[in-house]
């Protein structure tokens, strides 16, 4: 294809992401310089760094920085091992398995917000699991202090995200030679053995790539918040990077402090994302 | 007595996935039968789950769910080698008289603190206000409507038309029929923020994907330096937290008077799914050989129409894939609707306001709502399972 056609057919997606993406980034940077209110929106009013200096000393942002750290040491190992061991039985059965992948996709595919919502009764003082709790063990027990939320929260992460696990490593472990399982069979090799030896190591780059993604979608965690806490202040150790910005933006009403507050995320991410950005460089070079 | 261990490990697997199943779903069942309360029930000391109906003629519904159920696991077991043996008759056989013995005992198991009288009110106050004189005639019309539109499209293969013309003349008249509706039937809020969550989604996807396909094509199959660099941009794109750009959306649209228009919404959602779109089809075309056009260009065809001819038809299922995704990201997205709009809320944004404080008059509705909206999800889910999985892999695996 010649680079002409190329650009022709390129270039309405290319506009969008421009004009759409580009654009609003460099502007968010832009409006981290200046002091801007509700009130005063037609008429920015300049002040320099402040904001970003606001922003790094706010021990609210600190707070939803380590939660999101907390978040995602927590949520993906869980996911992980409990994404494997899922797989690793669907694998082992046909019947029903389209049953199986179903249900266990509905978590992942629903919106966020109902998900989290019906989750939410699920826990709640009128639910079926604290009934169930308290006919076994006899004491009431609430999980919406404010001491257990990030459990909670955890919980409910697990619940939405492991389905995507379960799903990618599904279909890795189809992509497994079946001779080295075979080969590994008559070498009398245990079940264990093989998850060891044979399974995990050819996996390893979709455990890799779950991690990245679910990094990647920590930092915009914020309709899950939003409804478990019901916008309740009293739950201020659950707040999530994006949920902490929506409050400073919506909330404090100060949208200048919330853009800076969002190019530092974004700069971080980056950061994040350079050694998975230079993978992929390289993989789509060696395509081509 | 040697044990048949292999039959007892294969049972055992299947009892843990059916338990991972229910751990996914149990949510949800528990919202259904949530939705059907009236407020009284819904926040009873001890829960109240089971409909008394169930237990006046628990032998009739234990006949009939272990029919059902038996009958779907056999009708799984039909692309078994071998067929449905023996042994595995057996095995339909105990989980029917499993289930017909746990109705039986229904009436002994559960006291009376655990009944109530479902009702249907909460979905006719969410969705109706007022009452409609003759809502059955109307109902079964627009049910039979919808059946009409997915058969439709389920046979869109042995019509002598392009499918593009049947997709699109489906969704057409889907919206049109969703837009006369009020004319025969007093809707409540609900109704609007549903049409919202219809047009933006509508929207969304077909201009999504049409310059996505673009995209994706050229991707696929130029080999420059330029590619690699807009696949580059994209994929960091994907990993920035939308608020980045909604906030400055915020800023501009009450400048310009977008703020609260179908147009902004679309607009900002085509962009923020674009990343995602151009990486999933370029998948896709990457799959299909060169061959295919250069034979169709070699014939009279230039790129353009060697694609719109030879090539689309052939990438329909890479196509109804990311459009699902697209659909999905539409019809979820909760924060950007929220921030930009102030009356044409999308049906995410109108579950949430039941979310808040403690109202527990709102119970019963929010459950009415989550049931509402998780439904054509669920349809997808049925449907297009394959496409799904399809796609999460694709994605994940490639991208």
């Amino acid at each position: 294809m010649s680079r002409k056609v190329f650009y022709l057919f390129v270039g309405p997606s290319v506009v969008v992401m421009v004009l759409l993406m580009i654009v609003p980034l460099l502007a968010s940077v832009w409006l981290g310089f200046h002091s801007i209110t509700f009130r005063n929106i037609t008429t920015p009013e300049w002040v320099g760094f402040e904001n970003y200096v606001f922003m790094l000393k706010d021990p609210g942002f600190w707070n939803s920085f380590r939660f999101t750290i907390q978040y995602i040491v927590v949520t993906i190992p869980i996911e992980l091992v409990l994404g494997l061991a899922v797989a690793l039985l669907l694998d082992q059965v046909k019947i029903m398995r389209p049953f199986y992948i179903a249900s266990a996709l509905l978590p992942f595919i629903v919106t966020p917000v109902v998900g989290t919502l019906i989750f939410r009764q699920f826990f709640d003082r009128y639910g079926l699991v604290p009934y169930i709790l308290q006919n076994f063990f006899g004491s009431s027990f609430s999980f919406f202090a404010p001491a257990t939320m990030p459990a909670l929260v955890i919980f409910e992460a697990i619940w939405y995200v492991t389905p995507f696990g379960i799903i990618v490593l599904y279909a890795g472990l189809q992509t497994i030679p079946q001779e080295m399982l075979e080969a590994a069979n008559v070498d009398g090799a245990t079940g264990l053995q093989r998850l060891r030896h044979i399974i995990i190591p050819n996996l390893r780059n979709l455990f890799i790539l779950i991690a990245l993604i679910n990094i990647m979608d920590a930092y915009r965690v914020f309709d899950n918040i939003f409804v478990l806490t019901k916008q309740n202040p009293i739950y201020d150790n659950v707040q999530t990077l994006m949920y902490y910005n929506y409050l400073v933006a919506v909330k404090f009403q100060q949208l200048g402090r919330a853009n800076a507050m969002s190019v530092l995320t974004v700069i971080g991410i980056f950061i994040i994302l350079i050694p998975f950005l230079y993978t992929t460089y390289r993989q789509q070079i060696e395509v081509r | 007595m040697k044990l048949p261990t292999k039959a007892l490990t294969k049972t055992a697997v299947h009892l843990l996935l059916v338990g991972w199943a229910l751990y996914s779903i149990l949510p949800f069942i528990w919202a259904s039968i949530g939705s059907t309360q009236v407020q009284r029930d819904a926040v009873a000391r001890s829960p109240r789950f089971i409909p008394q109906f169930l237990v006046d003629n628990n032998l009739f519904f234990g006949v009939l769910i272990a029919v059902l159920v038996m009958l779907f696991i056999g009708w799984q077991m039909r692309s078994r080698p071998g067929g449905v043996g023996a042994r595995q008759g057996v095995a339909l056989g105990i989980i029917g008289a499993l289930i017909l013995i746990v109705f039986i005992a229904l009436p002994a198991l559960v006291g009376k603190q655990q009944l109530y009288e479902p009702t249907t009110d909460n979905f006719r106050d969410l969705w109706l206000s007022g009452s409609v004189d003759n809502f059955g005639v109307i109902s079964l019309i627009f049910v039979l409507l919808v059946v009409g539109i997915i058969a439709l499209l389920a046979n869109a293969d042995r019509l002598h038309i392009p499918k593009s013309a049947v997709y699109f003349g489906a969704t057409a008249l889907f919206v049109a029929i969703l837009f006369l509706l009020p004319q025969f039937v007093k809707f409540a809020e609900f109704y609007n923020f549903f049409l919202n969550s219809v047009i933006i989604t509508v929207g969304t996807v077909i201009i999504s994907i049409s310059i996505g396909c673009l995209a994706g094509y050229g991707l696929a199959r130029y080999s420059g330096i330029a590619g690699v660099v807009i696949l580059l941009v994209a994929l960091a794109f994907r990993a920035l937290p939308r608020i980045a750009f909604v906030l400055p959306y915020y800023f501009f649209a009450k400048l310009t008077n977008l703020y609260d228009t179908y147009f902004l919404l679309i607009t900002i959602m085509v962009a923020i799914n674009q990343p995602f779109t151009i990486w999933m089809l370029r998948s896709f075309f990457m799959e299909i050989p060169r061959d295919l056009e250069e034979a169709a260009m070699i014939d009279g065809c230039n790129r353009l129409t060697a694609f719109t001819r030879v090539i689309i038809p052939v990438v329909w299922p890479g196509i109804i894939t990311t459009g699902l995704f697209t659909v999905l990201l539409a019809y979820n997205e909760f924060l950007t609707v929220r921030l930009l709009t102030s009356t044409n809320w999308t049906l995410p944004v109108g579950i949430a306001r039941f979310t808040s404080g403690e109202d527990t008059r709102y119970i019963p509705l929010s459950n009415a709502s989550a049931v509402s909206i998780t439904i054509p999800i669920v349809i997808i889910v049925i449907f297009f399972q394959r496409y799904l999985v399809k796609g999460l892999v694709g994605g994940a695996v490639k991208g």
